[in-house]
């Protein structure tokens, strides 16, 4: 399963990030780098899906892949997916993997699993009468959380309870059934304490990265299917409540962001906030990249934007490397790196498509 | 002030009585006397100072020396219904401390790490605060001769006069005489009352077996479970042989088997905590991270697969078996190798003379400047976290480190720490003999075990030990056993929720 995510990240790439590039992408490092790799080879739905990705643990699934023919690594060892990986990657069973939506959630999404693990315990217990326990999630905030949903539907709490259970049935009858049991065995409630991880890789006979992303898959699962479906699951929706999709840009870029719209210069934006040149080009980049409408003229011309992004079709990379040669150096980095931000929108608007 | 202590201790706690000593102690700070209560793990320290607590209003202030300890503490208060309590320390996020410090006079029982305490702000909002009661729990960190010396215990008696000398009571469950005379002279409190209760365990079996190899020991561990079958505790030392054993056992036995150690994840380590409490599990192979603050009444083995580094921590850990009251069993396991592990342990905790020796040449060349941060200091002369601290605490107790800067590194000094460290060596040294010693005694174990602790060890209602009447191998625990792992997942869920007809 884990195997199948790398693979993925791998074909995407296209050998033209390291393994360290898969990693931040999968951890959700915010850096403009890996943002804009994410938006780039389309692999924004993983995101931050896997937090507490090991590194090691990623070599050794490189390693693995490498071993069995899927993929290969070049001279400077980035990873790139041979005809067997691809063959390969074709035939999983994509349902198994396509809830994620990392870029827009990753935040959140940690958030609303703590709610449910803490509200399905505080119901199951009530259920069975258990009225004294040690709470299963330790945080401040998801403990006040629940307490405000007793306060304010005190009476409903047991209606609500079988609701709950209803709810997660329904769900995971339609999702894998490994995918089920693994979730439904790290559950605490109605007097059961749930697995730990390292349990779990036992009981099932699987690695603890399997175990761990398909844990995050079925959140994701969950997330989405109660957050757009309020009647049919009342109240896992009431899980995902304020949890809003995530404008993933610092707050140190959103900074830069602002003095920009109030058309401060590069220059000014450093004085004032004794940063370096490339910070802020960092957060530039970073704005182009997320807030569609953000206008990047004064550095770099409509046509100037067309003619990186039609090099790039061309030659079919990302590489700013191969670019920057191609184009004879006539653009520095930064304005390459800001050309294809920009460029990302207009794919996806289905713009610049045809010019390629 | 007169109180029905019965009544409160009913209504509040649901106990129909009193076990041993903690109506004393209890009585003793409710008349406004300093106690020093020394009582044996198992008979419920902390009742005797939540219940003064509950009566005596304001602000009760427990000083805790584990993190750990005090989060486990205070979550076990909360599910029993005592809801006004909190834990101040360091590993809070910033709205959580900010929530608790604001409110901080409206929790009747604080529990706080002696660190914390030294924090000037924190100082000045107790200052403010009715703070009738001063509670100093594992009290023997204060002594250099406890088997866990705290620098920082050693500041508690400032705190005290600072808080105009509220009720004092110390309370540790370990303490020779020498250690209890110690404590009182470090809080500057000569004259606390005594109330001293006898820590042997009338209800626990001992023996001692010598094996040749550690897989002799993990043989001789899966021969001991094979025959009985009930929640049993096994020690190591490290953490990799905890984990490294549990696989062994889970594997060739048909018990439920867990490891425990500190590395784990916070939530994977209350799991486990809850599945030992739960009867989820049989065997729990741990380190001593496990067992402060669980209350686990029906253990009843505890088996040592390594030497502990003293006897008062081996006392400690045996006392967690047969806390009801009925019968338990105490197994150690060693070879003739092991009593290199504890002292490989001391070597980490304590600097050594080249080490010291080094960072003086340094320090003395830094007269009049700021002393380097503790990370670059450890990093430097590679130095473990506790030999820095050693070092740095005898500085500022000798006055040569003052507000962060170096103002009287000398050689002179260095000679001093140098004698005082030898002799922490020395006394490390003679509690790791005092162990062997006593595994290899040929008298009774129990006798040898508690003697130097109190004056009389009483009859056992159990077997006594391997040198007396005991042997292992007439142990016969036979339990009954609940399980829940074996379910699909929609019988798991409905049962969860108690759906249908429940199974």
């Amino acid at each position: 399963m884990f195997g199948h995510l790398v693979l993925t990240c791998v074909d995407r790439l296209r050998g033209e990030r390291t393994v360290s590039g898969i990693y931040h992408l999968l951890t959700g490092k915010r850096s403009s780098q890996t943002l804009q790799d994410a938006k780039g080879y389309e692999l924004d739905p993983l995101f931050g899906v896997y937090p507490s990705l090991k590194r090691e643990s990623l070599e050794k699934q490189i390693n693995i892949l490498v071993h069995n023919g899927l993929i290969q690594l070049n001279e400077q060892s980035f990873p790139s997916i041979t005809p067997e990986g691809t063959r390969q990657l074709s035939s999983f069973p994509v349902h198994e993997l396509q809830y994620f939506e990392g870029m827009v959630w990753h935040d959140v999404v940690p958030t609303f699993v703590k709610r449910v693990y803490l509200l399905l315990q505080a119901m199951a217990n009530s259920n069975a009468g258990i009225h004294h326990y040690v709470p299963i999630v330790d945080d401040f905030g998801t403990q006040n959380w629940v307490r405000k949903v007793h306060q304010q539907f005190q009476d409903k709490l047991p209606k609500m309870g079988e609701s709950l259970y209803e709810e997660i049935h329904h769900l995971l009858k339609k999702h894998p059934s490994l995918q089920a049991e693994l979730f439904v065995h790290r559950l605490t409630g109605g007097g059961v304490i749930g697995m730990t991880i390292e349990q779990l890789t036992r009981e099932f006979e699987l690695y603890r990265e399997d175990v761990e992303i398909m844990l995050q898959h079925t959140y994701y699962y969950l997330f989405l299917e109660s957050k757009r479906d309020k009647a049919r699951y009342p109240v896992l929706h009431l899980c995902t409540k304020g949890l809003d999709a995530t404008h993933l840009i610092t707050k140190s870029a959103r900074k830069t962001y602002q003095y920009i719209e109030q058309g401060l210069s590069m220059q000014e934006i450093m004085n004032i906030r004794r940063l370096k040149k490339s910070t802020i080009q960092d957060h530039i980049v970073e704005s182009a990249l997320i807030i569609p409408d953000f206008s990047i003229a004064s550095f770099l011309s409509e046509v100037d934007v067309r003619e990186i992004n039609k090099m790039g079709n061309q030659l079919d990379t990302k590489k700013l490397k191969q670019i920057h040669e191609a184009l004879d150096g006539k653009y520095d980095y930064f304005e390459l790196r800001l050309a294809l931000a920009k460029g990302q929108h207009a794919i996806r608007e289905g713009m610049t498509k045809d010019e390629s | 002030m007169s109180h029905d202590l019965g009544l409160i201790l009913k209504e509040n706690f649901g106990f129909d009585e009193f076990r041993e000593g903690q109506k004393e102690v209890i009585t003793d700070v409710l008349e406004g006397e300093d106690v020093l209560g020394i009582l044996p793990t198992g008979t419920g320290k902390s009742l005797c100072y939540q219940l003064p607590a509950k009566v005596l209003g304001g602000t009760t202030l427990v000083v805790s020396p584990l993190i750990s300890l005090m989060v486990d503490q205070v979550k076990q208060l909360k599910a029993s219904g005592y809801k006004a309590v909190t834990a101040v320390n360091s590993f809070m996020d910033q709205p959580e401390r900010n929530a608790v410090l604001k409110n901080l006079h409206k929790y009747s029982l604080v529990y706080i790490s002696p660190e914390m305490l030294q924090n000037d702000w924190l100082q000045q909002r107790l200052n403010r605060m009715h703070v009738p009661l001063f509670v100093i729990d594992e009290a023997h960190c204060i002594s250099q001769w406890g088997h866990e010396f705290r620098t920082d215990y050693l500041k508690l008696h400032q705190t005290i006069e600072n808080l105009g000398h509220p009720t004092v009571m110390a309370l540790s469950a370990t303490a020779t005489p020498d250690v209890q005379q110690d404590i009182m002279e470090k809080l500057r409190l000569p004259h606390m009352k005594k109330r001293i209760y006898p820590m042997d365990k009338q209800n626990i079996s001992f023996a001692v077996e010598e094996c040749t190899s550690p897989e002799e020991k993990t043989e001789r561990i899966v021969e001991v479970l094979k025959q009985n079958q009930a929640p049993t505790m096994i020690y190591f030392s490290s953490r990799q042989w905890a984990e490294k054993v549990s696989f062994e056992l889970r594997d060739r036995l048909d018990q439920r088997v867990a490891f425990y150690h500190g590395g784990m994840e916070q939530t994977d380590r209350m799991l486990v905590q809850q599945q030992f409490m739960n009867h989820q599990l049989d065997v729990i192979c741990c380190t001593s991270a496990f067992g402060m603050g669980v209350d686990k009444k029906d253990i009843r083995m505890v088996i040592h697969f390594h030497l502990p580094p003293q006897l008062e921590s081996f006392i400690q850990e045996v006392g967690r078996a047969g806390r009801d009251g009925e019968a338990a069993v105490s197994l150690l396991l060693f070879t003739r190798q092991d009593h290199y592990l504890p002292q490989r342990l001391i070597q980490s905790e304590l600097p050594e003379k080249n080490d010291l020796h080094r960072v003086f040449s340094f320090l003395m060349k830094k007269q009049g400047e700021d002393v380097p941060s503790d990370s670059i200091m450890i990093e430097r002369f590679e130095l473990s976290e506790s030999q820095w601290n050693f070092i740095k605490f005898q500085l500022e107790e000798e006055g040569a480190l003052q507000n962060g800067k170096l103002v009287g590194v000398t050689a002179n000094l260095f000679q001093e720490i140098h004698r005082f460290l030898e002799e922490r060596w020395m006394y490390k040294h003679n509690k790791l003999n005092e162990m062997l010693k006593w595994i290899h005694s040929s008298d009774c174990r129990r006798e040898a075990l508690y003697k130097p602790f109190q004056d009389m060890v009483r009859k056992p209602t159990v077997p006594c030990c391997d040198q007396c009447d005991f042997s292992m191998d007439d142990l016969s625990f036979q339990e009954e056993r609940r399980t829940y792992d074996t379910f699909s997942w929609e019988d798991r869920l409905k049962f969860i929720f108690k759906q249908g007809a429940g199974l």
